[in-house]
C-alpha cells in the first residue's frame, strides 16, 4: 500500500515537472499535474481487478485522454497541453532500460522479453488513446450532425 | 469582407505560415496547424485554401475569387516544445478569425503576441521541471530517496547541457547520444561513492526527461487522425531518438565497467 501511495504522489511530481519543463501557463500546471497523478491511480486500480499490465496501460491511457479532452474544453486550450503531462508516467522508460540492460548483459531471453513488454505498452498507450480521440469524434460529429439537421428543419 | 487583392494575400499568407510555423515548432499536431492556417485564411475571405503541413515544411495555396492563385512554402527546423505559446498562438488564431483586423495590421497583432509569450524568462522553470521530473520518476520506478537525489543532481547536468550544447550541436540524434553517454557516465560514478545508490532507478529517472515522449504521443494522434506521412515522420525519428538515447547509455556503463 505504501509504495502505491508513494508512485502516485510521484506520478504527480512528475507530472508537475514535465508542465514546468513545457512551460504551460500557471493555471494549467496544477490540472496537468493532477492528470498525471490520477492517470497513475487508475493504472493501480485497473491492475488490482485485472492483474494484467495491458489493460492496465490501456485503461490508464483512456483515462487520461479522457480527462485532457474534458479539461481542454472547459479551459479551452488545446488538448496537447493536458495529454502529454498526464500520460507522462505511462511512457515505459523503465522496460526500455531493463531491455538495454539485458542486451549488456547478454542475457538475450530476457532482452527478448521486455523488448516485446515495451513494444506492448508503447501498443496499449496508443490504442487507448486512439480509442479516445475517435469515439470523441463520432460524438461530436453526432451532435453537429444533429444540429445541422435541426436548422434545416427552421 | 471584400474581394482580396494579389498583394494583401500575400500578406495574409504570410502571417498564417508565421503563425502555422510557430505552432509546429512550439509542439502542436499537424492537424492543428492546417486547420488554424484553413481557418485563418477562410475568414478573410479566400475562396479556397489548401493547407499541406508535415513536421518539416509547410506549403500553402490559397485560391482567390478572382481566379488567381497564391502559393508560399516555409521550411520548418527544429523544435522547441513550449506550450504556453502554443496556447497564446490558439487564442491568437481565434481572435483572427472573431475579429478579422485590417489586412494591414495582422503581421503587427502576431508580432505582438508572439513577442508577449517570448518575454517570460523560462529557464528558471525548465530547471526546476528538469529537477522534479528526474527525482519523481527515479523513485516512481522503485529506487529510494537518495537515488531521487542523485536523479536530480545529474538533471541539472543535462538542464546545462540542454540550455549550452544543443545549439552548438546541430543534429539533435548527436546531441542526444552524447547527453545520454553523460548521463550513464554519471550515473555510474555515483555507483562508485559507496552510498545506497540504484544505478538502474537514477538512469530511468533521467532517461524519462531525454525520452521523446511528446513525440511518441504526437506521433500517434497524426497517424490516427488522418496526418499518416507526419505520423510515420515523427514515429521513425522516436524510434531513432529511443535508440541513440539506448547507444549512448550502453556505451557509457560498457566503459565505466558496470555490470557487463
Amino acid at each position: 500500500m505504501k509504495t502505491e501511495i508513494v508512485q502516485v504522489i510521484c506520478a504527480l511530481l512528475g507530472s508537475f515537472g514535465f508542465s514546468l519543463i513545457f512551460h504551460l501557463k500557471r493555471d494549467k500546471i496544477c490540472l496537468a499535474s493532477l492528470g498525471g497523478g490520477l492517470t497513475w491511480f487508475c493504472y493501480l486500480m485497473v491492475y488490482a481487478r485485472v492483474e494484467s499490465q495491458f489493460m492496465a496501460y490501456f485503461w490508464a491511457a483512456v483515462f487520461a485522454t479522457f480527462y485532457a479532452e474534458i479539461m481542454a474544453r472547459l479551459k479551452k486550450a488545446p488538448v496537447t497541453i493536458f495529454v502529454i503531462p498526464s500520460v507522462v508516467p505511462l511512457i515505459p522508460g523503465g522496460s526500455l532500460y531493463y531491455t538495454m540492460e539485458y542486451l549488456i548483459q547478454n542475457n538475450s531471453e530476457m532482452m527478448k522479453k521486455k523488448a516485446a513488454e515495451t513494444a506492448m505498452l508503447a501498443l496499449a498507450i496508443a490504442m487507448g488513446i486512439t480509442m479516445v480521440i475517435m469515439l470523441l469524434d463520432v460524438f461530436f460529429l453526432l451532435i453537429r450532425g444533429r444540429r445541422m439537421g435541426k436548422q434545416k428543419k427552421c | 469582407m471584400g474581394e482580396l487583392s494579389k498583394a494583401d494575400a500575400q500578406k495574409l499568407l504570410k502571417t498564417a505560415l508565421d503563425i502555422g510555423e510557430a505552432m509546429l515548432v512550439c509542439g502542436g499536431e499537424v492537424s492543428r496547424v492546417e486547420d488554424t492556417i484553413r481557418r485563418i485564411c477562410e475568414s478573410y475571405g479566400v475562396e479556397r485554401v489548401n493547407p499541406f503541413a508535415i513536421t518539416s515544411s509547410i506549403v500553402i495555396t490559397l485560391q482567390l475569387s478572382n481566379g488567381e492563385s497564391v502559393t508560399q512554402t516555409r521550411r520548418i527546423s527544429g523544435s522547441a516544445t513550449d506550450f504556453s505559446k502554443l496556447e497564446e498562438l490558439n487564442e491568437l488564431s481565434r481572435f483572427l478569425c472573431e475579429k478579422k483586423p485590417p489586412i494591414k495590421e495582422i503581421q503587427d497583432v502576431y508580432q505582438n503576441s508572439i513577442q508577449a509569450a517570448e518575454a517570460e524568462n523560462i529557464s528558471k522553470k525548465t530547471f526546476l521541471g528538469y529537477l522534479f521530473a528526474a527525482g519523481a520518476f527515479a523513485v516512481f520506478f522503485g529506487g529510494n530517496f537518495w537515488d531521487g537525489c542523485a536523479a536530480s543532481l545529474i538533471a541539472v547536468c543535462i538542464w546545462i547541457l540542454d540550455r549550452y550544447f544543443r545549439k552548438i550541436m546541430q543534429n539533435q540524434m548527436l546531441y542526444l547520444l552524447f547527453a545520454a553517454f553523460i548521463m550513464g557516465t554519471l550515473a555510474m560514478i555515483f555507483s562508485y561513492i559507496g552510498l545506497p545508490f540504484h544505478v538502474d532507478k537514477i538512469m530511468i529517472g533521467d532517461i524519462m526527461l531525454l525520452i521523446p515522449g511528446l513525440l511518441m504521443t504526437n506521433a500517434v494522434r497524426d497517424i490516427f487522425s488522418g496526418d499518416t506521412i507526419s505520423g510515420m515522420l515523427r514515429f521513425c525519428e522516436a524510434l531513432l531518438m529511443a535508440g541513440m538515447i539506448a547507444a549512448g547509455a550502453v556505451s557509457a556503463i560498457l566503459l565505466m565497467g558496470g555490470r557487463g
